[in-house]
């Protein structure tokens, strides 16, 4: 009797998130990979016809897709190359026994937490031909570098990636400076006592100290890349001319703009399909040390 | 010498993370021409506090910011109850599936939710259930419960079991142990999650933009976009002033709740 009490109770605490989750995020998964071999066209009463392959073909035809690979491409290079860097930095800063540091991390942490919609049109007025930003290279006397930021395709996809920095380093350096505080003092002391100077103690120490650290920004930069949606159809729409495209914004547009939902939900299929590999890689590349970090977490 | 260089780094690192909203703020006291035609770094003539107004009762921007409360406040309450249930399960019933359905919660982690989009608008528009409240804060708490089943059962799997029995013979039932005991252990990881899904509904963009036509239920993100689509560039003052009003909550909240909202939302961290 009491055993039934038991699976009673789990009945009650388990299965209204289990049924919520199925209906809503399982189900809907199903669906999109279901639907990406029907075609439809929107009005919710015509029934799907099926198509077979050639929503993929379709995909796979516009060459918006694989500028939508190649721009996720530059979000992760991105965040190798601008935000690992300053927000490694801005995570010595905080953690350093310098004054106002508490002001610092404040200030470079705000970016972050903002409505991602407001900081994006704020961006977008900020880079028009007129904005801040020309007016600013202008004071300076270099009016030869003012551009037209978003609408130059050449030079779009870089502006929403520089902006998508500005707005994470803040996040990033919370998450670095994590790691670095989980470095003993005593190592500094010691290499001090040997002589080391800062650079050499970064370079010695912190770094291979912070593996971990920069394994998990790793597959944070990688994974977050994928999901990129709001800095660009918020700044720039994916345009001009799909320049600025990415998978979720090709998504969004070839379904809710172009009524082209079959090849909507091949895209769909696409990352769903690719997220899920990119976790089991990653998981994969990782885990030789998984039993250290689970440890971590258990401590924190 | 060394002091000096951190210094003038992070003065300038701090001026470009806040010279951006410092100006935003400004122009959103000034008109277009002396936004166009003065100084950047001039202040307002007048401080004109009625773009504000603007902002507030042409765009609606008060009651946008009251909608996404409406959205977040409840879609946040019903996931954390939700994911307590579950990491309570996970971690203290002996149930041999558990293992699976760790992983089966884990998926929602890895599927980005934007490629649910269509299935979910073509149900929801079958069922002609657009611009509902409840639905809305239904699917913002799904959403948002994967995280946060990660992050409690990481948590609650750290707590000493010997609570547990010991209640267990005192005669207190699963449900009563979880709400009276465990669930108040686990608060760190509740209130970890608790950020996180709050700012992640509040921001929200995409389920207001395809879920919601209904002027009055736009969420601070909808709002926004449609007061800058009428506008355009035509009164930047307002314009600046209606994001400085969306922003505005977001900066209270992260200021009240500091070190919570920073390792909230760098607890993505985790994640594996």
């Amino acid at each position: 009797m009491n055993r039934r009490k038991t699976y009673g109770a789990i009945a009650i605490l388990l299965l209204p998130g289990l049924i919520l989750y199925t209906i809503a995020f399982i189900y809907p998964a199903i669906q999109t990979i279901y639907q990406s071999f029907f075609d439809w066209n929107g009005i919710f009463n015509v029934p799907l016809t099926f198509d077979g392959l050639n929503n993929y073909r379709e995909m796979l035809d516009n060459p918006n897709f694989y500028k939508s690979l190649k721009n996720v491409g530059l979000f992760i290079a991105g965040s190798f190359i601008l935000i690992l860097p300053i927000a490694l930095t801005l995570a010595l800063v905080v953690t350093s026994r310098m004054r106002g540091k508490r002001f610092f991390k404040v200030a470079f942490f705000i970016p972050s937490i903002l409505p991602l919609t407001a900081v994006g049109l704020m961006w977008q007025f900020l880079l028009k031909s007129d904005g801040l930003v020309n007016k600013l290279l202008d004071m300076v006397g270099l009016s030869g570098l003012t551009h037209d930021w978003l609408g130059e395709p050449a030079l779009a996809i870089y502006t929403v990636v520089i902006v998508n920095a500005w707005i994470y380093c803040g996040q990033n350096m919370i998450i670095l400076s994590s790691g670095l505080v989980s470095i003993p003092d005593d190592i500094y002391e010691a290499a001090s006592l040997d002589g080391a100077n800062g650079f050499q103690k970064l370079y010695a120490i912190t770094i291979p100290l912070m593996k971990e650290t920069f394994k998990v920004f790793a597959v944070l930069a990688i994974t977050q890349s994928i999901r990129v949606f709001g800095q660009v159809y918020v700044i720039s729409g994916g345009g001009p001319n799909g320049a600025t495209d990415v998978p979720t914004t090709l998504l969004y547009n070839e379904a809710f703009k172009f009524n082209n939902f079959g090849v909507g939900n091949s895209i769909g299929t696409f990352m769903i399909v690719a997220a899920l590999v990119i976790t089991v890689v990653m998981n994969f590349l990782t885990s030789p040390n998984k039993r250290s970090k689970k440890r971590g977490v258990k401590q924190a | 010498m060394k002091k000096t260089l951190l210094y003038v780094f992070s003065l300038i690192a701090a001026v470009i993370f806040l010279y951006p909203l410092l100006y935003s703020f400004f122009s959103s006291l000034k008109d277009n021409v002396e936004i166009y035609n003065k100084s950047v770094f001039s202040l307002p003539e007048i401080w004109r506090w009625e773009n504000y107004k603007m902002a507030l009762v042409d765009a609606n921007i008060s009651r946008a910011i009251l909608n996404s409360f409406i959205y977040a406040i409840p879609g946040t309450l019903l996931c954390l109850v939700l994911a307590l249930m579950i990491a309570f399960v996970l971690t203290r019933m002996p149930l041999r599936i558990n293992p699976w359905l760790y992983n089966y919660f884990a998926i929602g982690l890895m599927i980005p939710v934007f490629s649910l989009m269509i299935p979910i608008s073509k149900v929801i528009g079958a069922m002609h259930l657009f611009n509902s409240y409840p639905l809305m804060i239904v699917l913002y708490g799904v959403f948002e419960m994967p995280l946060a089943v990660f992050l409690i059962t990481g948590y609650m799997r750290g707590i000493s079991k010997e609570l547990d029995e010991s209640a267990i013979m005192d005669g207190c039932g699963p449900v009563r142990m979880l709400f009276r005991i465990i669930a108040p252990l686990a608060m760190p990881a509740v209130s970890t999650a608790g950020i996180l899904s709050f700012f992640d509904i509040y921001n929200d963009l995409v389920w207001n933009v395809i879920l919601i036509s209904d002027q009055n239920m736009n969420n601070i993100s909808m709002a926004l976009m449609s007061f800058v689509g009428q506008q355009g560039s035509s009164q930047l003052g307002p314009t600046f002033a209606g994001i400085m009003l969306t922003i505005l909550p977001t900066i209270v909240v992260y200021l009240l709740f500091q070190e919570k909202v920073e390792k909230g939302l760098s607890a993505g961290a985790v994640k594996e």
